[in-house]
Formats: C-alpha cells, sequence, structure tokens
C-alpha cells in the first residue's frame, strides 16, 4: 500500500483527533470546577466561588453598558460569584435553550420568550418563585405582573419590564383624510369608521390590525369573549362577542379596509407599511424607536393613543421575564440575580433608555411615568400614555397548556373566514371543535 | 486494472469518519425518534407506529405534502434548465465578464432577510410586478400576490428560483470548464457546425453535472424552508407551508420532536426515491463497462 | 464588403450578448442594489418610502464604521476567518479522497456508499440538531472552532460534485499513468486534481459560503460570547427595541465582501480553455 497515502490520512485524522481531545481537557476542567461549585452550594456559609451564566435576548450593543453594569454591581456586592453574559438572538433562543435545557446544560438565569417560558413550565424545567421568593420580595411587583407567569398554581418567573399596547397614529394621513388628530379612534368600531374614511379620501389603509402571535385571541377577548371555561376545559368562545370577532376582521378584510398582508404578515409588514406612510395606525408602541430610527420624518408625524379596544373595555398588557431552569445548580444565587436584575432601581435604569414599563410599583410611582413635559417626544408620550393604561390592563390570553396548538386552530379558522373558504359562523364552530379537543389531552 | 482491496476504502476513510459521527449516527437516532413521544426534555418514550399513522390522519401533513410536490415540480425544471443557458453566456471570453458572474452570484449570497423587503416591493398591490402588468395592459386589476392562496407558493418559488440559479450556473460553469478543448477542435476539423458540437459534445459530457443539478435542487425542493419563513410564514392560510416548515414547527413550536422525526423520515424516503430514479435514468456513468 | 458584413455581424452579436447580460444583471442584483443605497444613507432618510429611493441624499460611509464599533467586530471577523478557511482546507481535501474511487474505481460496495453518502443531505438538519449536539458535547467540541468546523468537513454536495468532475475525465490517462507506474494515491494527486480545478474551485467557493455564512449552528454549540462569529455579531444589529436598516444593511454588505472578493478571485479558474490539451496529457 502506498505510504505517502496512509501517512497523510493518518496525520489528518491524527491532528483532528488531538485537537478534539484538546477540547475535552477544557470541559474535564469545565467539569470540575462545576462539582466545585456543587461542593460549594452545599457549605454556602463559606461563599464558595460560584459562576453563574446569565443569557439575555438580543440586548446588545443597545444595552451592553446597562447589564454589564448591573453585573458589575452585583460581583461587587456578592464577591463570591461570578456571572457570566451571553447575549442570544432573539429569533433563535427558543431553539438554543431547548439545545441546552435537552442536554442538561442549561444556563442559570435567562430571559424567555412568555409563550416558551410557559412550555418549559410545563415540563416542570423551571423553578418555582412562588417557593423561591419570598413574600416581601413578591409584594414589590405589580400583581397582575407577577400573575402573568403563573400556570396550574406555578409561577415560573420573575416579571421584568412590562409593556402596554399604544396605537400609533399618522397626523399627515389624518389631516389628507380630514380626520381630527386628537380624537383618534379608540374602539374596534371607531377605527372601522377611520378606516372608511381614510379609503375614501386618500386611497390608503386606515387601521393594520396584525393577527400574528397571540394577537387574534387578544382581539377576541377585547371584544368581550371568554377563550375558556373556568376550569380551562372547554372552549367558551362561539358566542356573540366571538362571532362578533370574526366578522369584524372578514367585513374589514372583504371591504380591503385593511391590508391582505393582515393575513399573512407578521408584525413587521404592520411595521414597514407604516414607515412607508401608506397606514394611518396601528398598535405598535413597541417600535417607536424603530421608527425614529428609520423614518424620522414620520416619526414627528406620530401621535400615540390610547390602545383599541372593544365592549370589554379591557386592554392587553405584555410580560418580559427572568425565569431559572431547574437544572440550575445555583438556585439560590440564580434567584438572588434574577431578583437583583429586576429591582425597582434597575429597572428604573432600564425605562430611562427606552420606552418600557417597570414591573416594580416603585419604580412607577415616579413621575417620569406621569408627567408630561413640554418638550416630550413621541417616545415619551408613548411611554405615558402606556403607564397610564396600566391600571386597566391586564394579560388577556394566559398562559396555557398546549397554546401554541390552541392559538394555531383560532388563526386557521379566522384566516379561512377572511378568505371566504367558510363563514364566521362555520369558521367559530370549528375552531370550537378543535379547542375541545386539544383542552381534552391531558 | 489491479488495485489493492483496500485502497478505495482508504480512500474514503476521513470522509466516512465523519459522515458516521456526525450525520449517520445523528440520523439514526432521528429515525428512532420517529417511533416514539419526544419532546426533547423528558425521556423518550416508545408508541411504535403512532406518530406515523397521527401523520397520514392529518390534514394539515397532507396539505403540506402537496405544497411541497408542487414546489418541486415547479422549481426543478427551472433551476435545471436556466442555469445552462447562463452559464453559457457567462462562459463568453468577454470584457467584463468576471462582474456579469459576480452579479449572477449575487443572489445566492445575499441574506433572504434584506432580499425579502425588496421581493415585497416586487409583489405588493401597488407593487412593480402589478406596475408593469397593469402598464402592459395585461391585467385589470392587481394581483395580490403573496396574500392570495392561488398566487403565493408561485410567488415564493420565484425567489427560490431567483437564488437558485447563480449557484447552479456555477456548478454547470465548471462542469463547461472541464470539457476538454481537443474535442471542439476536433469537431471542427470534421465540419461539425455550432449546434452540433452543442449537442454532440456540450450537453453529453454536461450531462454529470446536470444528475448533480438536478438531485441537488430537488433535494433543496423538498427541504425548501427559509423563502417559506420569511416570506409568507406558510400563509395564507397555510397555502404556501411545505413540509420542512411543518416539521420545524411541529418540533420547535410544539416540542413534538417525535411526530416531526416522523416527518421527516417520510421526507427522507419520499427524497430518497426520487433520487434513484434520477441516478438510474441520468447516471448511466462509463465506469460500469 | 465580406468582411464588413461579418465585422458589423459580430458587433451586432456583442451589442445583442451585452443586452442580455446586463438585462439579466439588473434582475439578479436589484436587491443588492437597495442594499447599498441603504447602507449609504444618513440618518434623516426615511428607508422605507414607498416608491423606494435608491439615490441617497447626503451619501456617507459613517454606517460602515458605525457598523465595526457595534460589536467586536475584528475578533468576530477572526473566529469566522479561523472557521471558514479550515472548513475549506478540509472539506475539499476530504470530498476529494472519498469522490476518487466512487467515480473511477470498481469496489464492493461502491453503489450503496454512494447513495448513503447522498441520503446526509436528504433529512432536515433540524433533527439532526439535537443529536449532535448530544455527540458534540461528548466529545468536548463547545465553545471551540473545531466544533464548528468538523461537522461540516464532508459534503454529501462535495463529494457528488468531486466525482462527477472525476468522472469526466478521459479513463486513458489513468491507464497510461499507471503503465508508468504511479498507484492511485499518485494518479489522484498528480494527474486528477489538476484537472478538476474548476469543480474544485467551486466546491471550496460553495463551502466558504455555507461556513461564513453559517449561523444556526455556530449559536447552539457556542456559549462564550467571545467565540461568536460574524453572522451572530451582525444579528445584534437589529436589536430587541431597535433595529436601523441602514446599519444593517451596512452590516450585510461587509459580510459579503469577504465572498466577492474571493469570487473574483477564484475568476481565472473559470476561463474557457483552461482545460485545452488536457487529453494529450
Amino acid at each position: 500500500m502506498n505510504k505517502k497515502l496512509l501517512l497523510s490520512i493518518f496525520a489528518a485524522m491524527l491532528l483532528l483527533f488531538l485537537a478534539a481531545c484538546g477540547g475535552d481537557d477544557e470541559t474535564d476542567e469545565g467539569q470540575e470546577s462545576a462539582n466545585d461549585e456543587e461542593s460549594g452550594e452545599e457549605a454556602t456559609e463559606e461563599q464558595e466561588d460560584v459562576t453563574i451564566e446569565f443569557w439575555t435576548m438580543q440586548l446588545q450593543p443597545t444595552f451592553t453598558d446597562y447589564i454589564q453594569g448591573i453585573i458589575d454591581d452585583y460581583e461587587e456586592e456578592n464577591p463570591h460569584v461570578t456571572v457570566e453574559w451571553l447575549d442570544v438572538p432573539a429569533a433563535d433562543l427558543d431553539t438554543k435553550i431547548l439545545a441546552d435545557v435537552s442536554t442538561g446544560n442549561a444556563p442559570d438565569v435567562v430571559n424567555l420568550n412568555p409563550t416558551f417560558a410557559s412550555q418549559l413550565a410545563q415540563l416542570d424545567e423551571l423553578v418555582d418563585m412562588e417557593e423561591a421568593v419570598d413574600q416581601e420580595d413578591k409584594d414589590k411587583y405589580v400583581e397582575g405582573a407577577w400573575e402573568a407567569n403563573n400556570l396550574h398554581g406555578v409561577t415560573f418567573a420573575i416579571p421584568w419590564y412590562l409593556s402596554t399596547q399604544v396605537t400609533l397614529n399618522n397626523e399627515s394621513i389624518y389631516d389628507e383624510a380630514g380626520l381630527d388628530i386628537d380624537s383618534p379612534p379608540e374602539t374596534y368600531e371607531e377605527a372601522r369608521e377611520y378606516a372608511e374614511t381614510v379609503k375614501e379620501e386618500t386611497g390608503k389603509y386606515g387601521y393594520f390590525p396584525s393577527l400574528d402571535l397571540s394577537l387574534t385571541l387578544q382581539h377576541m377577548v377585547k371584544m368581550g369573549a371568554d377563550l375558556t371555561n373556568e376550569d380551562g376545559t372547554e372552549a367558551a368562545f362561539n358566542t356573540e362577542e366571538g362571532l362578533e370577532t370574526f366578522e369584524y376582521f372578514t367585513d374589514l378584510f372583504e371591504r380591503d379596509l385593511i391590508p391582505r398582508e393582515a393575513l399573512v404578515g407578521d408584525q413587521r409588514n404592520t411595521i414597514d407599511m407604516y414607515q412607508a406612510g401608506e397606514v394611518a395606525f396601528f398598535a405598535g408602541s413597541q417600535f417607536i424607536s424603530q421608527i425614529e430610527e428609520n423614518a424620522p420624518e414620520l416619526y414627528e408625524n406620530t401621535v400615540p393613543s390610547p390602545a383599541i379596544t372593544g365592549d370589554s373595555g379591557k386592554k392587553t398588557i405584555s410580560v418580559q421575564n427572568v425565569a431559572v431552569p431547574s437544572q440550575t445548580e445555583n438556585q439560590e444565587v440564580a434567584v438572588d440575580f434574577a431578583l437583583f436584575l429586576t429591582n425597582a432601581e434597575n429597572q428604573f435604569e432600564f425605562t430611562q433608555l427606552t420606552p418600557i414599563l417597570p414591573s416594580t410599583l416603585e419604580t412607577l410611582e415616579d413621575p417620569y411615568f406621569t408627567e408630561v413635559d413640554e418638550d416630550a417626544t413621541a417616545s415619551d408620550l408613548v411611554r405615558i400614555e402606556s403607564a397610564g393604561q396600566l391600571e386597566d390592563a391586564e394579560l388577556l390570553v394566559p398562559p396555557m397548556d398546549n397554546y401554541t396548538d390552541l392559538n394555531e386552530s383560532i388563526y386557521d379558522a379566522i384566516s379561512a373566514a377572511m378568505l371566504g373558504d367558510m363563514t364566521p359562523q362555520e369558521a367559530l364552530d370549528q375552531a370550537e371543535e378543535e379547542w375541545n379537543e386539544i383542552l381534552a389531552e391531558e | 486494472m489491479k488495485q489493492h482491496k483496500l485502497t478505495p476504502y482508504l480512500f474514503l476513510l476521513p470522509g466516512s469518519v465523519i459522515l458516521t459521527v456526525f450525520i449517520f449516527y445523528p440520523m439514526l437516532q432521528a429515525i428512532w425518534m420517529s417511533f416514539t413521544e419526544y419532546n426533547m426534555i423528558t425521556d423518550a418514550e416508545f408508541i411504535g407506529l403512532e406518530n406515523y399513522e397521527n401523520l397520514f390522519d392529518s390534514d394539515v401533513f397532507w396539505n403540506a405534502l402537496t405544497n411541497t410536490f408542487i414546489y418541486l415540480i415547479g422549481v426543478v425544471p427551472a433551476l435545471v434548465i436556466l442555469p445552462i443557458f447562463l452559464a453559457v453566456l457567462v462562459n463568453q471570453k468577454i470584457k467584463g465578464i468576471g462582474f456579469f458572474r459576480s452579479a449572477y452570484y449575487i443572489p445566492v449570497v445575499i441574506s433572504l432577510v434584506v432580499a425579502g423587503i425588496t421581493w415585497d416591493w416586487v409583489y405588493r398591490e401597488n407593487g412593480i410586478l402589478n406596475y408593469i402588468l397593469d402598464y402592459s395592459g395585461v391585467i385589470a386589476e392587481p394581483i395580490p400576490w403573496l396574500t392570495s392562496q392561488d398566487t403565493a407558493i408561485f410567488a415564493v418559488m420565484a425567489v427560490t428560483i431567483w437564488k437558485g440559479i447563480g449557484y447552479y450556473m456555477i456548478i454547470y460553469l465548471a462542469g463547461l470548464q472541464s470539457i476538454p478543448h481537443d474535442l471542439y477542435e476536433a469537431a471542427e476539423m470534421d465540419g461539425a457546425n455550432w449546434w452540433q458540437q452543442v449537442t454532440r459534445i456540450t450537453i453529453p459530457m454536461l450531462m454529470p453535472f446536470v444528475l448533480i443539478v438536478t438531485i441537488m435542487s430537488t433535494i433543496a425542493a423538498m427541504k425548501v424552508f427559509e423563502e417559506i419563513y420569511v416570506m409568507t410564514g406558510g400563509g395564507p392560510a397555510r397555502s404556501t407551508e411545505t413540509l420542512v416548515f411543518y416539521i420545524y414547527s411541529e418540533a420547535f413550536e410544539k416540542l413534538n420532536m417525535g411526530y416531526a422525526a416522523a416527518g421527516g423520515v417520510i421526507l427522507f424516503l419520499i427524497t430518497l426515491v426520487i433520487s434513484l430514479i434520477n441516478l438510474k435514468f441520468m447516471g448511466k456513468d462509463r465506469t460500469k463497462t | 464588403m465580406a468582411v464588413e458584413a461579418k465585422d458589423k455581424k459580430s458587433i451586432m452579436k456583442k451589442i445583442l450578448l451585452y443586452t442580455l447580460l446586463v438585462g439579466v444583471a439588473l434582475f439578479m442584483i436589484g436587491p443588492f442594489i437597495w442594499l447599498l443605497a441603504t447602507a449609504l444613507k444618513s440618518p434623516g432618510e426615511n428607508i422605507f418610502q414607498y416608491p423606494p429611493t435608491l439615490l441617497p441624499e447626503n451619501p456617507t460611509l459613517m454606517n460602515f464604521v458605525r457598523v465595526m464599533d457595534t460589536f467586536p467586530f475584528w475578533r468576530y471577523l477572526f473566529n469566522s476567518a479561523v472557521v471558514a478557511v479550515m472548513t475549506v482546507f478540509l472539506n475539499v481535501l476530504f470530498c476529494s479522497l472519498a469522490a476518487y474511487p466512487l467515480a473511477r474505481m470498481k469496489f464492493k460496495g461502491r453503489n450503496l456508499i454512494f447513495i448513503l453518502v447522498l441520503s446526509t443531505m436528504m433529512i432536515p438538519f433540524q433533527l439532526l440538531m439535537i443529536p449532535v449536539y448530544v455527540i458534540s458535547l461528548e466529545l468536548g467540541l463547545q465553545n471551540t472552532y473545531l466544533g464548528m468546523v468538523l461537522p461540516h468537513i464532508t459534503t454529501a454536495f462535495g463529494v457528488f460534485l468531486m466525482r462527477q468532475a472525476f468522472i469526466t475525465i478521459p479513463y486513458e490517462l489513468d491507464e497510461s499513468a499507471r503503465m508508468d507506474g504511479a498507484n492511485a494515491f499518485q494518479i489522484w494527486r498528480k494527474i486528477l486534481m489538476p484537472l478538476v480545478k474548476p469543480s474544485m474551485v467551486t466546491l471550496a467557493l460553495f463551502t466558504f459560503v455555507s461556513a461564513w455564512g453559517d449561523f444556526l449552528w455556530p449559536l447552539i454549540i457556542v456559549s462564550d460570547q467571545s467565540m461568536y462569529t460574524l453572522p451572530l455579531g451582525l444579528n445584534m444589529l437589529s436589536g430587541t427595541f431597535t433595529s436601523d436598516w441602514r446599519l444593517i444593511a451596512a452590516g450585510a454588505i461587509i459580510s459579503m465582501l469577504p465572498i466577492i472578493i474571493i469570487f473574483l478571485a477564484l475568476q481565472r479558474f473559470f476561463i474557457s480553455g483552461a482545460m485545452k490539451g488536457a487529453v494529450k496529457g
């Protein structure tokens, strides 16, 4: 056999093997130090060195200094703790954490998507904060925010920052259509009327409601429907109110009063069209900074107003959270860090950087959330409008088992109605049937 | 021909080790998963053929499978044939050809998120495509390309083709370069005209590359995901939902890994059969004689 | 007269050819033009205006500079370069080795092995991800360059492409070499590899592009921010609360530049006539 061939193949394999072994050593060391941590936990009093891994969802680079500041403060107060921070792209955080939970490699503290967090909670993979956090600390948070992370009596995360929906209105389209920017639509009925006027006068779209994520369910609740019965075993939305929701969107769609993109689009479409100046109003307070960056002229023309709602008068709140996976070997430190991260002082600093609301009661009392400055920008107005609604706002779609299936079923049904494949009533019947099947599953 | 018995295997060794560790073994695990109920977190539980039964009972699965076939039929012929013309076009020895080759390759490397935004402008109701069609009098009403069940899948296909053309063009270009020039010279001496040269030399010599493009584009079409994810998210009303999109959402949104794996195995089998047929009919190589 | 007509004909042919080339080019690079225009726009211009404006009012290169300040640009670039270069080198080597017997030798199980290799492309990566991750963790590949490289250094596409390239080479070449006493490895190295350069270059290019752009796998295997690659860094340009398209566009262009440069550099391997005289060998 040829020597050169053999040699080069073996050289290549050996190289790889050695390199792989080199990597191996590193992990071995890692495991050793992990063992150290374990023994460290047993003797917490001695305060042996602990390293916790902390993941955020795409906060770099805008908030690098802010988060690093919190970590530095925490490490200073707790010299035995080292916090290793990893910033993960939002769209793929679910996949990454799934891979790591699956292999027993989960981080210690992590900011999760609420729906994904509830899926992990369903599998008992997140620490129950009812047990891990004492009453005194619990009382510092807005009650609705604390309860937003509750599934079957288990609180699977600590609330971080909040937002409520605020409608953004394009003043120049209002002017063009002869509408008054000072009385923007606050109910679905008004939104329909405004959409008609805008269409007639300008040919543009008035309203762009998104049906992405849980938004369809939220529209139904706002119009007064209940999603399930009290014990969550049966669908309860096949009522007049539920039908009204389906009919409302079907009507808007058929009369071309909302862009067809409402059906396929994720929320990106809404913001793109608003930025293009083709939509008069939409619910999008979370996009205000983007508008400032990408469409500065439009930002000057943007006026925030209270969220559009239906007969129920309900307004929606969304809650970001910090969870501690139960795989952690440093639960105590991890929970402590999560509480530190979300404490009043740190959250107040966060809200200075971007228009979000804090989940701590103390922070909310600050005039920053109540008083309008004379030279207030659109972002300031969004923040104040948003804070003003907090009292009436609630989590409209609570964490549910098999939420993804349920949501998909509703979305399929309303799409079918809007496209005219079914009547709204038929679509609603179909969704109800599917929901009952899914809810009956264990 | 004399050749040591082990020689071929030694050449194959390094690649085989890598493929075994990083693909075959995981593939076997995925196949195993398809017979279990597995959410990636708690232990997998063997349930026999239940996942497959559920798949065959699911309208959503059949819809995804149908869409995948529509995709396959629409995309593969275009991606096998169009790049040949493009390759011949950029195989000319003229000034600035390097620029054109790179230009045609750009869609391959540009991120789909970026391309998606510009394609939105092409497809929207007051977009470029409707403007052109309206201007030339082909249509009276603007067509909602991406937002109607009837057209969305074709609109996304066009993006796949746009993105793939440059890729396969390069493969063909490599193929054209591999054809020994002497063959053309000899043919010319025999008095063969351009067309005869194309049909008697270029196309037969290019066949190995037509085979690879056919198989590669078939596999790519069977696995199409990103374009759908970016452009329509599977809508409207699931009219653009393909098999891999379905598998992805089952696995990572609903944590039904076992069920998703069963879908993957079916996808695998279909792709395998199509590829074997292709190999059988187009892959007649000269080593067999 | 005849000569003049011929000239005219060739000029006409050239005009036609260029029209065709330019027409197709416009269609292919439309999105790129928008990207470039966006990257050059200064703050104050609406990016999402419709119809889109392609000429920036106040062109600026600031966005490119800002991208480099957004994340540890040079560090991530270095990581990406290490991963891409290792992947390209090993993938081309291993695939060409494996393709040779599959194309030009007779041995037991050849067709089966070839089909098995092809079959590795037929299952979606999403389903293999967790098992591959488990294996990689066991091999201690987390947070290593090798972890990002190893799973990609033998690709079915590469084996397939090289096999097809080897198939096109006339058999007389091996035989005459064999008569001269060359062994299999020498034939592969000295005779065949130089002849399949266009395919080798194609494989190198494609491997580079996929290694350079790989997003999901590096994200999974790396949990140490200093090991992030360029695509992971560029992703930071659109944050949770912000997404400035000027920066996103500038970042996209920066990440495409190396590919375009490599592509232009590899041009010379695609020049017609490179194979001249091959048969005479």
